[in-house]
């Protein structure tokens, strides 16, 4: 019977240890893991109707090649033809990484130094012809080569076909390390925003949204619309979690098809403020366009 | 290509149509639920039931641990065992019936470094046999909840809220005073409204937040509570 009693007792003392304990959250790693209340919920209806400033974006979803060559000729066809069906746009948006495959698994590094480009270089040279050519902003990610070191970065050029901004990613994905990328450091210099129609306009790549100092950054910053080239293999959610996570329209441009057994998804769309994903699409390629509404 | 535009056309007669069809969603979830909690089976009816309350109060270890730094992929799937509940969770249960009881769930979290999800549940389990569960024996039981939470940017000060119905099955038993559950639950739809200004409220059905990997997706949940 003293023995029940005191497994009772034990058991009681423990649960309520266990329950104290848990009022103390240690989450000390940099690197957010989305939860599944971030895309739970019905989408809000969020109102831009009366905005008084716009930016009208085209996302693009593009199949990449292995050929760097190619890709640039896609690029400058690929922002034609946006122009051509969406005369008013003023940023068209590339993924991540496009001058080439996102990752070639069989020689990571040698195949990412071998598609690398200075900037400037000749591929932004190609891009900012392009650029002043329509009169249009034009983002697209690229693997940077500087001094020998490689990083993962994004280019945002203006419709001058000058380069207003490049931002390098600071949190890798797994297949960055694999092709010898470097991360930019966690310093106020890697924090990459722009003004553009007096909208503040940050840019992150990929896996850059799972960072908590580049969030805390930004949102601290305001950021209003948020660029984010992919390179990603998901699917087309209900909820846009970045958007809510930043509190900004999000513009999120991903490749599609086929690299050597990985399958991106095309997912490209564009969200809210509210998480709610405006335009969209995934599983092709694909134009988006959206005048967004900021308030 | 799939255009949501006209979704946000506010005040066209299309649009508050579309709002009428999304609450009436939740409204038809809302009866549903409200119909089994006040369903009164005969059987229950028959027996003597008790004026004594069994009160008990307990905690879902599962959810606990997820309060901490772990694996991604842990922190990624393991919700769905731990009833979608974080860190620090307390449940308190009373048996107003020997076959019946009301339960309500309290849970509180950072869910990651940026969110904070506040949740609260309420809702009645009933046992679906004549055996007295209280007070030594076990059951199963199908019950109906309503559940509130809130998602709390941290960073951006932004909450969003959201309620919605769902229905749980499960198995209890109890032990030296100590209550033993598991169980399944099925969230059916979502009301989701924000502080972040220029929105409106909106219903939607939910059966999964994952609906484009899984499109039904119940959750697990352990509790165990003692009777005090």
């Amino acid at each position: 019977m003293n023995l029940l009693k005191l497994i009772r007792k034990t058991t009681v003392r423990f649960l309520m240890i266990i329950v104290a304990l848990s009022c103390f959250s240690c989450q000390e790693d940099d690197t957010i893991v989305q939860s599944l209340f971030d895309l739970s919920g019905a989408p809000l209806i969020y109102d831009d109707s009366n905005a008084d400033r716009r930016l009208k974006v085209v996302a693009v979803s593009m199949i990449c090649s292995k050929d760097k060559g190619e890709n640039l000729d896609r690029i400058s066809g690929k922002s034609l033809e946006a122009k051509n069906r969406y005369p008013e746009a003023e940023l068209i948006l590339f993924g991540e990484s496009v001058l080439g495959w996102y990752i070639d698994d069989e020689h990571p590094e040698l195949y990412q130094r071998f598609i690398a480009e200075t900037i400037p270089g000749p591929a932004t040279d190609s891009v900012s012809s392009i650029a002043k050519m329509l009169g249009c902003h034009i983002g697209f990610g690229l693997t940077e080569t500087n001094n020998g070191v490689l990083y993962n970065s994004f280019v945002l050029l203006d419709p001058d076909g000058e380069i207003v901004a490049t931002h390098r990613k600071v949190n890798l994905a797994p297949e960055d390390i694999l092709g010898g990328i470097t991360p930019a450091a966690e310093i106020d210099s890697s924090v990459t925003m722009v003004q553009i129609n007096k909208i503040r306009v940050g840019m992150i790549i990929c896996a850059d949204a799972n960072g908590v100092w580049l969030t805390r950054e930004l949102t601290d910053r305001g950021v209003e619309v948020i660029l984010h080239p992919m390179a990603s293999e998901v699917p087309m959610f209900k909820i846009d979690a970045g958007s809510r996570q930043f509190n900004a329209w999000e513009v999120f441009a991903n490749r599609y098809g086929n690299e050597l057994g990985r399958q991106y998804s095309g997912t490209t769309f564009i969200a809210d403020p509210s998480g709610c994903i405006r335009i969209g699409d995934s599983g092709k390629e694909g134009f988006y366009f959206y005048n967004i509404g900021v308030n | 290509m799939k255009n949501y535009n006209t979704k946000h056309s506010s005040g066209s007669g299309i649009n508050r149509l579309f709002q009428i069809k999304n609450y009436r969603r939740l409204i038809l979830c809302l009866i549903l639920v409200s119909r089994i909690c006040g369903y009164q089976p005969e059987i229950f009816a028959q027996q003597n039931r008790s004026l004594h309350s069994d009160w008990y109060i307990g905690t879902n270890p599962v959810a606990i641990p997820l309060a901490f730094n772990m694996k991604p992929e842990s922190k990624r799937f393991l919700p769905i065992v731990a009833g979608n509940e974080y860190g620090t969770n307390l449940v308190g249960t009373c048996f107003i019936r020997p076959n019946q009881s009301i339960e309500g769930r309290l849970s509180l979290s950072n869910v990651h470094q940026v969110a904070f999800v506040g949740q609260f549940h309420l809702g009645s389990n009933y046992f679906v046999q004549r055996k007295k569960v209280s007070g030594g024996q076990k059951g199963w039981y199908f019950g109906a909840y309503i559940k509130y939470w809130d998602f709390y940017n941290r960073f951006t000060h932004i909450h969003f809220h959201n309620i919605g119905p769902y229905l749980s099955l499960g198995y209890m038993k109890e032990m030296n005073r100590f209550l033993f559950d598991v169980r399944l639950n099925q969230t059916l739809s979502v009301l989701s409204w924000s502080s972040l200004a220029y929105t409106k409220a909106n219903a939607d059905w939910m059966l999964s937040p994952w609906p484009e990997f899984i499109p039904v997706l119940p959750t697990i949940t352990f509790t165990v509570s003692y009777r005090i």
